[in-house]
């Protein structure tokens, strides 16, 4: 399989080495960058999120585990949605085969559905999505990929077995009725005790909306009541802990709508929160990336 | 001196304006001028005349307010005065002494409409919400007149959608109760209330008032974007016109000053409330702890709601079926993590929750958003943006529970 072609970033998230991935992979940590927002019909500027995530990351301690930065998926103005699509499934299959854990940068919401879909050989496979929606939305007048409805989507995946939102709050226009046997819905912690306790491999989906606007106010539709930052961070250190996370990735930073920075570095300290919690779980695979 | 245009004069009587002073019009800019013509322009209407030359100079000589002896030294030449009094009937002259009342529109229009419901078009016959917005804020040191343009900003984030088989509105889906709200409940956007900034309070109260009256069907509730909380003594006056009426407000601070004169203050709005007719009580729920000994008959802080239940403390307050609900979003703690010396959004909602089970919300107004920026900052002002707009919906559902038959 011919590795699909990403963009280098100027400098790799938290100051990783940003490049091909080397020949020994297994069990490491490579980041992917998807810089679009073609899900988000209504506000753009997610699109700008994995350079302002990795921007901000610069001014963080190191987490304890290393990873490599493999650069952006090509996004043009003019490109299919769908093959947006395909082409971050590509591109996180690429990573998952090669044994390596991809932790993705958007973006709208609506390219996990990709990450997701790429991760079909690691199933039953639980998700656990911070999020203010439920993004179950049964929309009809709408591209299949949309960031409110990417739930519904992923729940249709063979490999997806039970699904948890925590941070749902707030009103919409939208209909997030609980529709799914597999899928619950808490407004917010502590992380329900069955979800820690389970040999399935998991994936972590962050959107940043999940937190409140105090502290991450620059993404499309902010809800008041999130979660606060250590709230965050503390969950996601133990999911990563507890759980086999087989991948992860943070959603709907958008800069155009930033006050200072204050969003971007939010979602850079949740990935490091779960990088922390990673590499507490499984020390010796994590703390160096060899042959970066 | 009015004339109806088109007048025709007889320059042979003396003119109503003789010996008395003229002046040009402020907001005259002269556009284009060539040998024949002038084009001016009234800055303050965009109207644009076409005027001769000639009257073009006799304008310009009432730069500043002069009889037409003092401005033209052929003032004897029946020409001139047949001139100044076309300048007269075109409106681009008037008597210096004796300046026309300045006709102010009722309402002006905004760019948003809140949630982007329909715009008002007559007082509807049933139920149903009606949206007014009052950028005054001279009732207090806030800068809240930004307010109604930032909620409806933000409002657009939740947009009133009609179902397509019924035509009826789809309502809002609340994370809290799992459910649906303000299905079917009509919304209008009846724009803004003209506010001129320097007029009397009293002229800007009127037209408030006469804004409320016109658009309000009988069984229609506002929901009035203030503005300062000083507004909250209009819709108090409007609506115990219909039926003895409980004011509930939620502020951080005293309603209930000792006010002086005849404008209406934040701080004293609560008790010139209680003094109008057809008001049965007026409570302020939420005030910070800091307000200590200040805390006056009929103010509860927010850590007293708290000990009591907040429940408890609304359906204890002695209250007429009717309540109109004013809420200063002071009031809230939306700091992250919680300072804990305000309500919650989600305290608020249990609050507007058990208001609306015992009562009929008449009215329901937002007022005391600082939307500038000149306290707390930009991000705090567009979060409040937000949190108004929450606070207005869980209102509404509130007080059409008593439409539909509880919540």
């Amino acid at each position: 399989m011919t590795r699909p072609r990403l963009q280098l970033p100027p400098h790799g998230l938290f100051d990783w080495a940003a490049g091909e991935a080397p020949a020994r992979r297994k069990g490491n940590i490579e980041v992917i960058g998807v810089p679009s927002d073609f899900g988000n019909a209504y506000v753009s500027g997610a699109r700008l999120g994995p350079a302002a995530i990795r921007a901000s990351s610069l001014g963080l301690p190191q987490p304890a585990a290393g990873g490599i930065d493999r650069g952006d998926v090509e996004v043009f103005d003019d490109a299919d949605w769908a093959q947006i699509i395909e082409r971050v499934r590509a591109a996180v299959v690429d990573t998952a085969e090669a044994g390596a854990l991809p932790l993705v940068l958007g973006g709208d919401h609506a390219v996990s559905y990709a990450a997701v879909a790429a991760l079909d050989q690691a199933g039953p496979l639980d998700i656990v999505w911070f999020d203010a929606h439920t993004d179950f939305c049964p929309l009809t007048d709408t591209g299949w990929h949309n960031h409110k409805q990417v739930l519904r989507r992923i729940a249709g995946l063979g490999h997806v077995g039970r699904m948890l939102v925590i941070g749902h709050r707030g009103l919409t226009y939208f209909d997030e009725t609980q529709q799914w046997a597999n899928l619950d819905v808490i407004g917010g912690g502590p992380l329900p005790e069955s979800w820690l306790r389970s040999e399935r491999p998991l994936y972590v989906s962050v959107d940043i909306d999940s937190l409140d606007p105090c502290i991450a106010p620059g993404t499309g539709h902010p809800v008041p009541g999130g979660l606060g930052l250590p709230a965050l961070c503390d969950m996601l250190r133990t999911l990563a802990r507890e759980r086999r996370v087989m991948g992860a990735d943070v959603m709907e930073v958008n800069p155009l709508l930033d006050h200072g920075e204050m969003t971007s570095l939010a979602a850079a300290t949740a990935l490091a929160a779960l990088l922390d919690g990673m590499a507490a779980r499984s020390p010796a695979a994590h703390r160096t990336f060899e042959g970066a | 001196m009015e004339r109806a245009p088109g007048h025709v004069v007889n320059v042979r009587d003396a003119p109503p304006w003789r010996g008395r002073r003229l002046v040009a019009l402020p907001d005259l800019l002269l556009e284009a001028h060539d040998g024949g013509y002038a084009i001016v322009v009234n800055a303050a209407s965009g109207a644009r005349l076409k005027v001769s030359s000639g009257l073009y100079r006799i304008l310009s000589s009432f730069r500043l307010p002069r009889t037409l002896e003092e401005a033209v030294e052929e003032a004897g030449d029946p020409r001139i005065a047949a001139g100044v009094d076309a300048l007269l009937g075109r409106g681009l002259l008037m008597d210096a002494d004796r300046p026309m009342p300045m006709a102010q529109p009722l309402r002006r229009a905004v760019p948003y409409r809140f949630c982007n419901a329909p715009r008002w078009a007559a007082p509807a016959a049933g139920d149903g919400f009606v949206v007014l917005g009052v950028p005054y804020d001279l009732g207090g040191p806030g800068h809240c007149r930004d307010a109604p343009m930032l909620i409806r900003q933000r409002s657009l984030d939740y947009a009133y959608l009609l179902d397509l088989d019924t035509h009826r509105p789809r309502g809002w889906f609340d994370a809290a109760s799992g459910e649906r709200i303000l299905k079917g409940v009509p919304i209008a956007d009846a724009e803004d209330v003209h506010v001129v900034y320097g007029e009397k309070q009293a002229d800007t109260f009127a037209r408030m008032e006469t804004a409320m009256r016109h658009a309000l069907g009988e069984r229609s509730v506002p929901l009035v974007l203030g503005g300062d909380r000083s507004l909250c003594f209009v819709m108090a006056r409007r609506l115990a016109m219909r039926q003895p009426l409980t004011v509930l407000q939620f502020a951080p601070d005293t309603t209930m000053a000792h006010g002086e004169g005849e404008v209406v203050t934040v701080r004293d709005v609560g008790r010139r409330m209680a003094a109008l007719e057809g008001i049965v009580s007026c409570l302020t729920l939420g005030l910070r702890a800091d307000a200590g000994a200040a805390v006056e008959a009929g103010e509860i802080t927010v850590a007293a709601a708290r000990a009591r239940g907040l429940a408890e403390t609304v359906h204890g307050a002695m209250m007429a079926k009717d309540v109109l609900l004013a809420v200063d979003v002071g009031v809230l703690d939306t700091s992250m993590p919680p300072e804990g010396n305000g309500f919650s959004l989600s305290e608020m909602r249990d609050l507007i929750d058990a208001v609306g089970r015992r009562h009929r919300i008449a009215g329901i107004g937002i007022f005391g958003l600082d939307a500038g920026g000149m306290t707390g900052g930009a991000v705090a002002g567009e979060l409040l943006g937000i949190v108004a707009c929450h606070l207005a919906l869980y209102a509404m559902h509130g007080a059409s529970c008593a439409w539909q038959g509880g919540p």
